[in-house]
């Protein structure tokens, strides 16, 4: 019966795992604002350089 | 150019972040889809410690040298894991609040993880009370060679003195116990090298940026 309970509770939780298509769209915006921060750190790191060989 | 150990790092945290969320977890009671948090606060400290660590070697390079740029580097790699710190206790807090009901419970890892922070928003407070730079970068390479073991032992050896909430600590199983098929390991272990190289690219950027001020001024 426990374990019939935790199973249970185990698939309802799993209802909005990752195959939605909202999670798809939540996984692709928090992709792109650490790419967007990789692009800040990139640039930041090229401005560096050019005050570092002034 | 970017370095090799720079794009890892971006390669490693891109596929952390969308594996960690895609990819099939372990079902367990309690955490659920929670577990998935693993990869995202746990690599926050391993940032962290590395990069306290390497505060620390600069700290006692810049002692035995007696090189203020070592304090440069020292001091920037302390800021940056005080950032991760921060990251792994915001990330900690959300993880508590849906699995243990609470942001802030009185688990001895939280309450050490906090005085050990605390212990670092000192260091920065001693720094900043010193205007002599020769003085400021001895006395507080000593502070930070004595914070590092005190930090470690509060994070690391006391909250597995006592009862805690956490995973492998107080008696509890560790996550190494959960994860029989593996498939945390395959996105956690990336996360953790991937977020160090970041951390690690971070604290480059912001010791060049002290290093051109450092001239500036010295000039």
């Amino acid at each position: 019966m426990t374990h019939f309970i935790i199973n249970q509770i185990q698939s309802s939780a799993m209802a909005d795992a990752p195959s939605t298509d909202k999670f798809q769209v939540v996984v692709a915006v928090i992709a792109l604002i650490f790419l967007g921060i990789v692009a800040y750190l990139i640039s930041l790191d090229l401005k560096i350089r050019k005050q570092e060989k002034k | 150019m970017i370095k090799w150990w720079k794009i890892s790092g971006i390669l490693l945290v891109l596929y952390a972040l969308v594996g960690g969320l895609l990819l099939p977890v372990p079902q367990l009671p309690i955490l659920f889809q929670s577990i998935r948090n693993l990869y995202y606060h746990v690599p926050m400290w391993f940032g962290m410690q590395t990069l306290l660590i390497a505060s620390a070697i600069y700290a006692a390079k810049g002692l035995i040298n007696r090189d203020l740029l070592h304090d440069i580097r020292s001091e920037a790699y302390a800021k940056i894991a005080m950032l991760f710190g921060t990251m792994g206790l915001v990330t900690g807090m959300i993880w508590a609040k849906n699995t243990w009901g609470a942001y802030w419970t009185n688990d001895p890892k939280l309450n050490s993880a906090a005085i050990g922070m605390l212990m670092y928003a000192a260091y920065f407070v001693l720094r900043g009370s010193i205007e002599d730079e020769e003085k400021k970068a001895r006395i507080s390479a000593v502070y930070n060679l004595f914070a590092l073991p005190v930090f470690i032992v509060l994070i690391f050896v006391l909250p597995r003195l006592t009862a805690s909430l956490h995973p492998g600590n107080g008696g509890n199983p560790g996550f190494n116990s959960y994860d029989l098929d593996s498939r945390l390991r395959m996105v956690f272990y990336p996360a953790v090298l991937g977020w160090i190289f970041i951390g690690f690219w971070i604290a480059e950027l912001q010791i060049r940026i002290n290093k051109i001020q450092f001239f500036r001024e010295n000039e």
